[in-house]
């Protein structure tokens, strides 16, 4: 069946899903039995991600640069390092115990279940790159020795955009300890079920305020609805001082560049953005002429752009109108147009005014960043295809991973559980910038990319491997439609399916 | 003023593209009386070859245009030509206007097969002198827009020429009019309406290369979706009229830049901000209900192919009773995954089942189905859920069902209205564009709507946040938010609705309905109130059709606005119904299961075999998978030529030889009995209990056939699979037909055998 515009909807997953951010107060989940917690995983909360004191600094705007990560102790020499920190797989250091009652867990196994909706007929093999990246790291981990030693069998689910439904279903119905580095871009329709059968998450991405807030769900970087990542609102505002004071705004009419939309617009005046331009949309299905939109634009004496879409083909037929025009101002987006195709395309330059925010090191500087290196050099050894989701996913399995092993032979959700609750800062071993899964707040630190030609630079910070970071750069929202259709209750945990 | 011109420009620009796009359509239509939905599909894909030859492969311009549009696309339209619509004379409007829609699947499945099945490039093609543009009244023009101005104006003149003053054209247009005067006078209608296929192919073909870099990185639907808009051109000039299409496409192109120009680009009345995505369909929604529509406005009586058996009341109790049990038997062996597949199955088909009574008796088209299941969740999520939320409802109410039921009449009746003149594609065509319309304006409508009427003041929300999430009934004290219960309820609903309009057939409002479909000029002339017969079958079985989308919004959750609801997946189930019987309540069931089983179920198993076997998930994946999706749909547009009753129908035909042997026939269903008690009791596994069934189903007809040979023997319909009344009427009579009628007659002896040997 059909649909046209959805293939975007799941690219568009990927925007909503790095440049998060927050800053609250939101409790990690304890389960019933989180005092069942052993020891050796008690003594290990802290994530291999860096401390701010640790991190090598600089100064950018006045905002610390970091680097994404330094291990905070320095691994043995012995020990296999993904980016700047140990594997959190290797062989049994004491004999695991099966107590026959955990789901997907025996003495020398363990069943995670993962997805994505390359199946959708639109756009065959969507955002495939996630699970191409969980299944390079499910057969490099279980050759380094699984789960302290127990292997990890990976149970694929495709949900082909529309039938999350069936995908979730089986994922419960199947022998699985936990969902890990799914993306489905429809996640809404999973949270009623997931719930229901007690299937706790870490998926590489999340899209409804639902899942977003779900219980028994921990990213890698967190999106949540209630916070969003400032970082890019600064820095433009250092880089392009006057451009900003007359912001005009253009997503697409759907629903989660609606809600981008609304948090530029809620968040980014205190950060001295102005906006001449708010409630400019376009038809996602595509433009005939995007002359009106332009002269709309320049009509209002827009002086910069502010984007929320996909790269190809909108932005670029945006970006090509506007210069025939006369419209030549800059266009600020997010990270999902860092493509390749998206690059590859701008072979007439009409998007070298482009820039874009990020919260992970561009694959271009993986000779300067280990863990991107690591990535970029699984992925060749294994098979599949790089993506900067397939990033994510890798840092969500390595979270999935790290709070795992640290139960050590008692692996149970509830140990797992409790020890992600304890991770507060996350960099996905160096992958990307610092976030704290724990607690569901996204990255407050960011860099920004500019496309020329048909390839991406650095503009801030300049330093390779860093980002600027600054605590208030995780900005709150408040006041969006997808906010309050969360029910968060105290704690941020949304209870739209809860009392069911 | 300035701005005035410069919109203007803009919008000749467009509409010449839409004429180009249009005029393939006529000459189609015209030619051929099929009316192509499957021309932008054939636009894509010509677009693609396009750019295969001149980006990929580096074929200079020129050759690549001539190779694309002079070569490709007339094939592909030669193709189709002789495939597929040669095999629809003799058959309904109905089925006239479902085949393009599965050429239209398999052309756009095939294409993503071909150039997007690793989604891992983009396909940019680029206009014509690239970026460069002149001033004309002080707007930046393309020189690409400006050659399509200039193809349009010389293709425009050409067809005129063509169809209008030479006699290659006067037969081509013969060819619909009257075939047999033509076939007469010594005209060669197939030859004709060959050329007529080509020649609408290469303009859509052309439209194609000239769209897409309009359209930047090739998106299949999207493209698709644009030369939909050309419908209102087309309908403009009456299918018919090239100059009037011409005009039609100006005025499409126009009005989309002025709408633009006065609004704001759509700020200026937030709550129609849509409306600019949606002003093609509205124009061809007004045009449609404002030209004259004398090809249709008669009651032309023809006979068709079709042939649809009512079963008795009794009968179908018994079915509705078999299929209650087989559901819940089957359902208990199956996983959760596959229960949510099978109830999905169900949802479709609850919503297909409004089609039988729409279509299958009364003749009318909805190609809007999910709208209706749109509008039905809208009404029921704010009268049971409201700013309320979520948490405040654990339940659907039968109060929010019936408001549901009522608003998708009302609104059903409400479309009948003004589309009460129009028949069979023009009706098709004005839901389609209603659907579309819904679908900008009310389904993808961000602005909540306050009003106050007669003091009561009240605020709809529709969908705010992009979706919304539905309770399940909790009724009787049973809890339907169990997957397994909410199947069954779903069933036994298809079940009662089933009987229910089997028993409406039957009844003396049933025979008025049905003798509407055959000739409305004779009903009115017997005095019937064909106004109101319309009217009620509209809104009976549009409030069929949001119970059944609220049921399917209740299977899924949580409906996103996008789910849907853009006219494709409308056009799905509509194909699908009648390829499983438009006239069954079976056919509804076999709908949404094929729906199910295409969507869903297949995919996902050859999925689930590349992953578990890496090494051949080149086969199973992009082999067998992308396959079936590309020849799945073409088969079906085959098929529907050859066998326009539907599949229901040939079933029935299969399983007739076992109501003559009721003891073998008891033995083998006591036999799935007992292989299903043997699964339940885990003696045998799923598949081989699956397999076993499947194998038994396809084999013991045949088998009892076999056995009981002697008790067929006059079976002539059996035997030949048509009725003995039409022999001569659908086909000419042969003489072997005699021992047919002597079979019949049961007139046996040594002269049947002569004449089955006679030729």
């Amino acid at each position: 069946m059909r649909h046209r515009p959805l293939r975007f909807a799941a690219a568009f997953t990927a925007l909503a899903l790095v440049a998060s951010a927050c800053g609250s107060d939101r409790k990690a989940t304890e389960p019933s039995s989180a005092a069942t917690t052993p020891p050796s995983a008690a003594a290990t909360t802290t994530s291999p991600a860096a401390t701010t004191a640790d991190s090598a600094t600089a100064t950018s705007g006045g905002a610390a640069t970091t680097t994404p990560a330094t291990a905070t102790t320095a691994p043995a020499p012995a020990v296999a390092m993904f980016g700047d920190a140990p594997w959190p797989c290797g062989p049994a250091k004491s004999p695991n115990t099966d107590s026959g009652s955990e789901k997907g867990v025996t003495a020398a196994s363990v069943s995670i279940a993962t997805g994505d909706d390359a199946g959708y007929a639109g756009s065959p093999g969507l955002n495939h790159q996630t699970t191409d990246a969980v299944k390079a790291l499910v057969a490099e981990c279980n050759d380094l020795g699984g789960i302290n030693g127990r292997k990890i069998t990976l149970n694929y689910f495709d949900a082909a955009l529309f039938n999350v439904g069936p995908a979730i279903q089986g994922a419960c119905d199947g022998n699985n300890f936990f969902l890990v580095g799914e993306g489905w871009a429809f996640d809404s329709n999973q949270e009623e079920i997931r719930l229901g059968c007690g299937l706790p998450a870490v998926p590489t991405y999340s899209v409804s305020a639902a899942f977003a807030h779900g219980k028994d769900m921990f990213q890698g970087v967190p999106n949540p609805s209630d916070e969003t990542p400032a970082a890019i609102f600064a820095q433009t505002s250092q880089l392009l001082p006057d451009a900003v004071k007359k912001v005009g705004v253009l997503v697409g009419n759907y629903s989660a560049t609606q809600e981008t939309r609304d948090k530029f617009v809620s968040v980014a005046p205190a950060f001295g953005w102005g906006f001449s331009e708010t409630t400019l949309e376009y038809n996602i299905a595509g433009e005939t002429d995007w002359t009106p939109i332009v002269k709309q634009l320049k009509d209002a004496g827009a002086t910069a752009v502010a984007w929320s879409g996909s790269c190809l083909p909108n932005l670029q037929l945006f970006a090509q109108t506007a210069k025939a025009n006369g419209l030549d101002v800059p266009i600020i987006t997010d990270v999902n147009h860092y493509e390749a195709r998206c690059a590859a395309a701008n072979t007439d330059g009409a998007l070298d005014n482009v820039y874009m925010r990020s919260a992970f090191i561009p694959f271009e500087e993986a000779d300067a960043t280990k863990a991107t290196k690591d990535y970029l050099d699984l992925i060749a050894k294994r098979g599949g295809d790089i993506a900067q989701l397939g990033a994510q996913a890798t840092s969500s399995f390595l979270l999935w991973a790290t709070a795992a092993s640290q139960c050590g032979p008692a692996l149970t959700r509830a140990c797992t559980l409790s020890n992600l609750g304890k991770i507060h800062e996350w960099t996905g071993h160096g992958l990307h910038a610092k976030t704290d899964p724990g607690a569901n707040h996204p990255p407050a630190c960011g860099l920004v990319l500019r496309m020329k030609g048909t390839t991406y630079v650095r503009v801030a910070p300049t330093k390779r491997g860093t980002f600027d970071c600054k605590p208030e750069w995780v900005a709150k929202v408040s006041g969006t439609p997808a906010l309050a259709a969360a029910l968060l209750d105290a704690n941020r945990i949304s209870q739209q399916f809860a009392a069911k | 003023m300035q701005d005035f011109l410069a919109y203007t420009v803009l919008g000749i620009c467009l509409g010449s593209i839409y004429a180009i796009a249009a005029a393939g359509l006529v000459v189609t239509y015209s030619t051929s009386g099929v009316f192509n939905f499957a021309h932008g599909a054939v636009a894509t894909a010509s677009a693609l070859v396009y750019w295969q030859l001149r980006f990929d492969w580096h074929v200079p311009a020129l050759i690549a245009i001539l190779l694309t549009v002079g070569v490709v696309a007339p094939l592909l339209g030669v193709l189709l030509e002789v495939v597929v619509i040669r095999g629809l004379r003799g058959t309904s409007e109905v089925t006239r206007l479902v085949t393009p829609i599965a050429v239209l699947l398999a052309v756009t499945g095939g294409s993503t097969w071909l150039w997007f099945s690793n989604n891992t490039r983009a396909i940019v093609p680029k206009k014509f002198f690239g970026e460069n543009n002149v001033k004309i009244l002080g707007q930046a023009v393309y020189y690409h827009q400006l050659i399509g101005v200039g193809l349009s104006i010389v293709i425009a003149a050409a067809l005129y020429v063509l169809l209008f003053r030479t006699r290659t054209g006067v037969t081509m247009r013969a060819t619909v009019d009257d075939r047999s005067l033509l076939m007469l006078n010594g005209g060669r209608p197939d030859r004709a309406s060959l050329a007529s296929w080509a020649i609408g192919a290469s303009l859509a073909g052309l439209a194609g290369v000239l769209l897409s870099p309009v359209q930047g990185a090739l998106q299949i639907y999207a493209l698709t979706l644009l030369v939909f808009d050309a419908y209102t051109a087309a309908i403009g000039g009456r299918l018919r009229s090239v100059p009037m299409t011409y005009v039609g496409a100006m005025v499409l192109g126009l009005s989309r830049l002025y709408f633009d120009w006065i609004s704001n680009a759509g700020q200026r009345w937030l709550a129609l901000r849509n409306l600019r995505n949606a002003l093609p369909a509205v124009l061809l929604f007004v045009a449609l209900l404002l030209l004259p529509q004398d090809r249709l406005r008669g009651a032309i009586i023809s006979r068709t192919r079709e042939r649809f058996h009512v079963p008795s009341i009794r009968q179908a109790v018994a079915w509705g009773g078999v299929l209650i049990a087989v559901v819940y038997m089957i359902q208990t062996l199956m996983s959760g995954s596959a229960v949510i597949s099978l109830a999905n199955a169900m949802a479709l088909s609850l919503m297909a089942i409004s089609l039988v009574l729409l279509t299958g008796y009364a003749g009318e088209i909805n190609l809007a189905i999910f709208t209706f299941a749109g509008i039905a969740l809208i009404a029921a999520w704010q009268f049971d859920v409201g700013p309320r939320g979520l948490a405040t409802k654990t339940s659907l109410s039968v109060p929010a069902i019936l408001m549901a039921i009522c608003v998708c009449a009302i609104v059903g009746g409400l479309i009948a209205l003004p589309a009460l003149r129009l028949r069979g594609l023009y009706l098709g065509l004005a839901t389609f564009a209603f659907g579309i319309i819904v679908n900008q304006l009310v389904i993808l409508q961000t602005q909540a709507l306050h009003a106050n009427i007669l003091g009561f003041k009240f605020t709809v929300n529709f969908f705010s946040t992009g979706s919304l999430t539905m309770p399940r009934p909790h009724w009787f004290g049973i809890n339907f938010g169990d997957q397994r219960n909410f199947l069954m309820l779903m069933t036994v609903m298809f079940a009662i609705i089933g009987v229910g309009l089997i028993a409406l057939r039957r009844s003396a409002y049933g025979r008025m309905v049905v003798a509407m479909k055959d000739s409305p000029a004779a009903c009115a002339t017997l005095g019937l109130n064909i106004t109101r017969l319309k009217l009620g079958v509209f809104m009976l079985s549009s409030g069929i059709a949001g119970l059944g989308g609220l049921m399917w919004a209740g299977q899924g959750r949580t409906v996103a606005n996008n789910t849907g609801f853009d006219g494709f997946a409308s056009l799905t189930l509509f194909m699908i119904a009648v390829v499983g019987g438009i006239g069954y309540v079976s056919g509804a069931l076999l709908a949404g299961i094929f729906l199910s089983l295409l969507s869903v179920v297949m995919p996902n198993i050859w999925l689930k075999l590349g992953h578990d076997y890496p090494s051949l998930h080149w086969l199973f994946v992009s082999v067998i998978g992308n396959f079936t999706k590309f020849v799945g749909p073409a088969l079906i547009g085959i098929g529907l030529g050859k066998n326009p009753s539907g599949i229901a129908q040939q079933i029935m035909d299969g399983f007739r030889p076992l109501r003559k042997t009721p003891a073998a026939t008891g033995a083998w269903v006591a036999g799935l009995v007992g292989l299903w008690v043997l699964a339940w009791r885990g003696v045998i596994g799923n598949w081989t209990f699956a397999l076993t069934v499947i194998a038994s189903v396809v084999l013991i007809p045949l088998l009892i056939k076999s056995l009981f040979a002697e008790r067929f023997a006059g079976d002539a319909r059996a035997r030949h699979g048509e009725d003995l009344d039409l022999i001569g009427l659908d086909r000419p009579f042969r003489r072997s037909d005699r021992a047919t009628f002597d079979n019949a007659l049961g007139i046996v002896g040594p002269q049947v055998e002569v004449a089955d040997g006679a030729s």
